[in-house]
């Protein structure tokens, strides 16, 4: 009998230790947050009801992006032409011109979910970043970008106010630096890439405990601040602070309007009251006067006035919260601002692209409602409280609705704040339509991975070893391992030498991990099913034949791309851009054969077949293996991913520097002023937003400086 | 255990004369017994040895009674209130396991306090002859052990054995003086007073370990990190009981004031008008008991209840409605029972004086003391509103201006003649209810806000 290739006794390389230290370093943080609890005790009560309701809107959601993407595919398409990268024959569609060559990226990149109740527990374990020694290595080789000189300076140990001038600000929330993880890896090899542009990142965070960081910041990141969503507020306003309550009886309208699907006009609105009283408003008037008391009553009487004041106030707090977080923040100066998710990142973009003019860049990996709206299906604290009625007009509004309503607001408004709206995959741009995104200014810019190195892997023969299938992922809910274990059972009747893998970690979720181990000993799976930690994946492709995934909500996962960099087929189920990468884009030319086999969620028989199907057909095995590793090498090579965020960054700049077009969504006749501090550098390199304010009533003043003036659009 | 307000609830509810009697009568034995006990039994141990005693040894034994009282109530005072709100915290969250070693702790720090405070009084301050010295230092650590006992045994709402025991060991205490004043003078007074407050003591102590065994995970109570947590406790418990008393150590130098010799000061008309005129708050006390343990209770815990139990905001406010309906009618008929009752005993304080022997003098400190025990009541009342809503702010506000007013205008009307005594106190009193009823009513009338923002550890940090 071979030996299992994953066994602990077998050494696991540096590499791999290193991995494996990190991600539970992760957890053990992720651990003592009080988020994390939050979401532990989500997931603790009557599972199954609740992961029925989030699966309904799972399946509505597949079921909206497979009917787009069979509309779509007689369509012609719209907005993508292909482009031709030197050095590879692989083809890109993108709206953007052709660039100067991107060099290679040594790093993959996953996609994951920041949550907006807890954003700090993103602990998408997928590959652990490499070595900071290797991560961090000089970019010098990769091709200066054409508007800007290669910085000299060196990082900023401790970013403060003095931080210069960034050419990009990068929004992220929940994640980079402090959270190892997908969208974390995809920030910091965005960095890496761009190692001739001067990034300032802000990190949005739950709370304000002391944090680790996970990444080393490359050189090129001249600041790093935070945004803290949910501070400790000791202060309580005086007895019924009468600056709070003129601050908030102003406020009222425009939050309302907001709240309740306003976009950027109402934002505008809202900051314009801001600056009226920026001499007295801080957070404690904003959450915990009296006057702040009495408009969460008022809302709640307008809203849910039949639910539960107590988790209303909670859902307020957290909700508006964040909002004025992102309100009040010192934002740094910056010619792009880039949020990588809609949410508080997307709003603290919106905001910043109002203050300074200058171009916002959207990039979503997750739709950030839709993440939202299945973490509140799962939430048993905002549970539906009304009773079921036969009138389907008649369902009162409940809290779930006035989470989603503030979230759907959010993007709204980072949407039509943004430049562009980028996003991982087709599918999701018809969620991002639906909640109010232009079509025109969205584009697709997939995930990518190092194609050449994976390439490089080589497989053991099929003959020296049982058929190997795997599943490689996190034990949590989401990913759906107990139907992967009841599909493990129907395999082991249709190919009975085949060998099972469960690889991913089994400590966020301890409890569903150990009822999936329980459910395998039950079925008497434990002779062909294994459960293994974290696992590098190049260390777990050379041994398996086929990938499974039976996850319930992905975007684009990393892991098919790189088993099909490495020619693995993989059966997996319609979320996300799944489908997508395995049967091919709408407009594919020339058409790859199937990379795999998409099954329904939840359908371990259609699951095990398929997998049944690529283990006893040699030829099918061999055609869909190809067909993947020419998929990913054609449409997800990391050297394309870097182009077009280069070409857009390109853009951008461009735009920022020669003179902003009024901001997206602006209703309002903008007030353009001129600032030279941005080319000369004289500034702190934060947003001075007092004077910015100031500038409004104040006759603007050209000033050429060192000639490359920099008009500032300030909203009237 | 079931709480008093069941049983008091039911004596009430039955629709007889009989019953309602019983029903008051519990009240006042749970509300006021250890303090009419320990009373009638001060009273009658003086009574007893009287008729042995010199003058001297009875103003000794006057003074000696006040000292121990008092040092060890403002020594044991602050960190009792800390230990019971603790307590009610674990009791809360069902970790009696820590109760023992709670009260365990506490008594260690207490007694090493006053052992301290003793030891300056008894061993510096005064030149008594040895063995009073030691019996003085002995029942100063007894008394200090009773507060913290008792305290405990009525937070954890064990009324009845709080009684039994004071009635036990200060039974003993008198049978003692009968017995043995005749031979032993002043020390074997002392000694009965010693060997009962010990009886006490440990009767309750052994209680509650008895009923709160320390479990196998039992961890020692950190006192000091918990008086660090609730430090606004302590104080306005160290200012609320050294106000109680602060009036009888000024007028120690007083017009009036007596030497007891040895160092020792008493003022007997002062201390006995005051003695008679605090007992006009057992009737009050004793309905407050009543109000607190049934109708204010059961009003208090549906507002939080329903709270946590996803009221809406309509619901919050008829909760809050009813809580200030019942605030109010309370207050009303408190306030109104208690001003009967001084205005009885204020036309009446010449004959009332008369009856205890006490002279024109005397009935002058009497009727401001009624006066100041009617302020004083109100101003436990609204102190019960305050801690009963966790405003420890407004707690330290009242009780440092009542003890702050009760010294310096005690000290001022020492120097008016005796007309003028017990004229502190009741103004003291009345300003200290003055702060505390503002805050309470400043907190009932905003509950809503207090209960979800100001109040709300979760919103603003611990």
């Amino acid at each position: 009998m071979a030996t299992d290739p994953f066994d602990p006794q077998d050494p696991s390389s540096p590499d791999d230790q290193r991995a494996q230290e990190l991600t539970r370093e992760a957890l053990r943080e992720l651990a003592q947050s009080p988020a994390l609890a939050r979401l532990t005790s989500t997931l603790a009560g009557p599972r199954e009801r609740r992961l029925e309701e989030a699966l309904a809107a799972l399946r509505a959601e597949a079921r909206r992006a497979r009917e787009y993407r069979e509309a779509a595919t007689a369509a012609p398409p719209t907005f993508a032409v292909d482009t031709q990268v030197p050095g590879d024959d692989a083809t890109w569609p993108t709206t953007q011109p052709e660039a100067n060559a991107a060099s290679d990226a040594d790093a993959s990149s996953a996609a994951t979910t920041s949550s907006a109740f807890e954003p700090a527990q993103n602990a998408e374990p997928g590959p652990v970043p490499a070595p900071r020694e290797r991560r961090s290595s000089p970019r010098g080789s990769r091709g200066s970008h054409p508007l800007r000189p290669a910085p000299s300076a060196k990082p900023t140990p401790t970013p403060d106010e003095a931080s210069p001038i960034a050419d990009v600000c990068l929004f992220i929330e929940g994640a980079y630096p402090y959270v190892s993880g997908g969208v974390s890896n995809w920030a910091h090899d965005l960095i890496t890439a761009h190692a001739d542009l001067r990034f300032h990142v802000v990190a949005l965070v739950a709370d304000d405990q002391t944090r680790h960081r996970r990444y080393a910041l490359p050189p090129n990141v001249v600041g790093l601040h935070h945004i803290v969503l949910q501070p400790t507020l000791d202060e309580t306003p005086s007895h019924d602070d009468p600056d709070a309550r003129a601050l908030l009886t102003a406020l009222h309208p425009p939050m309302q309007a907001l709240l309740e699907g306003g976009g950027v006009r109402e934002l505008r609105q809202v900051l314009k009251v801001m600056r009226r009283h920026a001499h007295t408003v801080s957070m404690a008037q904003l959450l915990n006067s009296e006057a702040a008391f009495d408009v969460v009553q008022r809302m709640f009487e307008r809203q849910v006035p039949h639910t539960a004041f107590l988790r209303y106030f909670w859902s307020w707090r957290s909700l508006v919260g964040g909002l004025y977080a992102v309100l009040l923040a010192k934002l740094p100066r910056a010619h792009v601002y880039h949020a990588v998710s809609t949410g508080y990142a997307g709003l603290a973009m919106a905001r910043a692209t109002l203050e300074s003019g200058n171009p916002g860049l959207l990039t979503e990996h997750g739709i950030y409602t839709v993440e939202r709206r299945v973490e509140l299906a799962l939430s048993p604290w905002l549970a539906p409280e009304s009773p079921p009625t036969l009138a389907l007009d008649d369902r009162p509004i409940e809290l779930r609705d006035v989470w989603m309503q503030a979230f759907v607001a959010y993007s709204h408004v980072a949407y039509e704040a943004a430049t562009r709206i980028v996003t991982l995959f087709e599918g999701n741009q018809t969620l991002q339509e639906g909640d109010g995104a232009k079509f025109d200014r969205m584009m697709v810019i997939p995930n990518g991975v190092n194609v050449k190195r994976l390439r490089r892997i080589e497989r053991r023969q099929t003959s020296d070893r049982r058929p190997t299938v795997a599943m490689i992922g996190r034990v949590v809910p989401i990913k759906d391992v107990k139907t992967f274990i009841r599909a493990a059972a129907l395999l082991r009747d249709l190919v009975p030498n085949v060998r099972i893998y469960v690889i991913g970690n089994r400590d966020e979720d301890p409890q569903y991990a150990r009822e999936c181990q329980a459910m395998a000993t039950h079925l008497g799976l434990s002779q062909c099913l294994s459960f293994k930690g974290h696992m590098s994946t190049e260390r777990v492709l050379p041994h398996i034949d086929v990938l499974a995934l039976t996850s319930l909500s992905e975007a684009q996962p990393l892991v098919m791309l790189e088993a099909g960099a490495a020619g693995i087929p993989c059966v997996v189920t319609d979320v996300g851009a799944c489908a997508e990468i395995i049967e091919g884009r709408r407009h594919e030319y020339p058409r790859l054969p199937p990379g795999g086999i998409v099954t329904p969620l939840t359908d371990p028989q259609a699951t095990a077949q398929a997998l049944a199907r690529l283990l006893r057909d040699e030829a099918l095995h061999a055609r869909s293996g190809r067909a993947l590793r020419e998929r990913v090498r054609r449409y997800y090579n990391q050297k394309m991913v870097d182009k077009a965020y280069r070409d857009l960054y390109g853009q951008m700049l461009t735009q920022a520097l020669d003179g902003p077009d009024a901001p997206q969504g602006s209703d309002d006749p903008p007030t353009v002023v001129s600032s030279s501090s941005a080319s000369t550098g004289s500034s702190t390199g934060f947003l001075d937003t007092d004077s910015a304010w100031h500038r409004q009533v104040t006759p603007p003043a050209p000033n050429p400086g060192d000639g490359s003036v920099r008009r500032t659009l300030i909203a009237p | 255990m079931a709480g008093i307000g069941f049983s008091l609830h039911k004596l009430l509810a039955e629709d007889r004369l009989g019953s309602n009697v019983r029903g008051l009568l519990h009240a006042t034995v749970i509300a006021a017994g250890p303090w009419l006990f320990t009373s009638v039994a001060l009273l009658l141990m003086h009574a007893m040895a009287k008729p042995w005693l010199g003058q001297q040894d009875m103003l000794q034994l006057s003074s000696l009674t006040l000292i121990v009282f008092s040092v060890s109530l403002t020594v044991a005072g602050p960190l009792t209130l800390v230990m019971s709100r603790k307590l009610a915290d674990a009791v809360h969250a069902k970790r009696v396991d820590g109760v023992t070693p709670m009260m365990l702790s506490t008594l260690g720090t207490v007694f090493a306090l006053l052992a301290v405070a003793g030891f300056l009084i008894f061993g510096v301050l005064t030149d008594l002859p040895w063995s009073q010295r030691v019996l003085g230092f002995a029942l100063v650590m007894a008394c200090g052990g009773v507060w913290v006992t008792s305290s405990m045994m009525s937070a954890l709402r064990s009324h009845g054995a709080v009684t039994m025991a004071f009635a036990s060991g200060l039974l003993v205490a008198c049978a003692g003086t009968w017995l043995t004043v005749a031979d032993g003078g002043l020390p074997a007074v002392l000694m009965s007073l010693l060997a009962g407050l010990t009886l006490v003591c440990f009767a309750l102590a052994a209680r509650v370990m008895g009923e709160f065994p320390v479990g196998r995970e039992g961890k020692a109570f950190d006192l000091p990190a918990a008086v660090a947590e609730h430090d606004l406790l302590a104080w306005a418990g160290l200012f609320y009981c050294a106000g109680l008393w602060v009036d009888e150590w000024v007028m120690w130098s007083a017009g009036g004031a007596m030497s007891a010799g040895a160092g020792l000061w008493t003022h007997p008309a002062y201390e006995t008008a005051m003695f008679y005129a605090i007992l006009t708050m057992v009737p009050v006390m004793t309905l407050l008991l009543i109000d607190v343990e049934t109708r204010f209770h059961a009003t208090y815990q549906r507002y939080f209840r329903d709270i946590a139990k996803d009221a809406t905001l309509r619901g919050i406010r008829r909760n809050h409605g009813a809580l200030l309906r019942f605030a109010a009618e309370s207050m009303q008929r408190l306030v109104l029972i208690q001003v009967v009752i001084a205005a009885v005993c204020v036309i009446a304080a010449p004959a009332i004086v008369a009856s205890v022997g006490g002279g024109e003098s005397m009935a002058s400190a009497f009727r401001f003391g009624v006066m100041g025990a009617a302020f004083h009541m109100m101003l436990i009342v609204a102190m019960a509103a305050l801690a009963y809503f966790d405003q420890p702010r407004w707690m330290v506000a009242a009780s440092m201006t009542f003890f702050a007013a009760n010294l310096i205008l005690t000290w001022t009307s020492s120097w008016l003649g005796e007309a003028f005594h017990g004229w502190g106190y009741a103004i003291a009193a009345l300003l200290g209810f003055a702060v505390a009823y503002y805050g309470a009513a400043s907190t009932l009338s905003r509950l809503p806000y207090v209960t979800f923002v100001s109040g709300n550890t979760a919103v603003r940090g611990a």
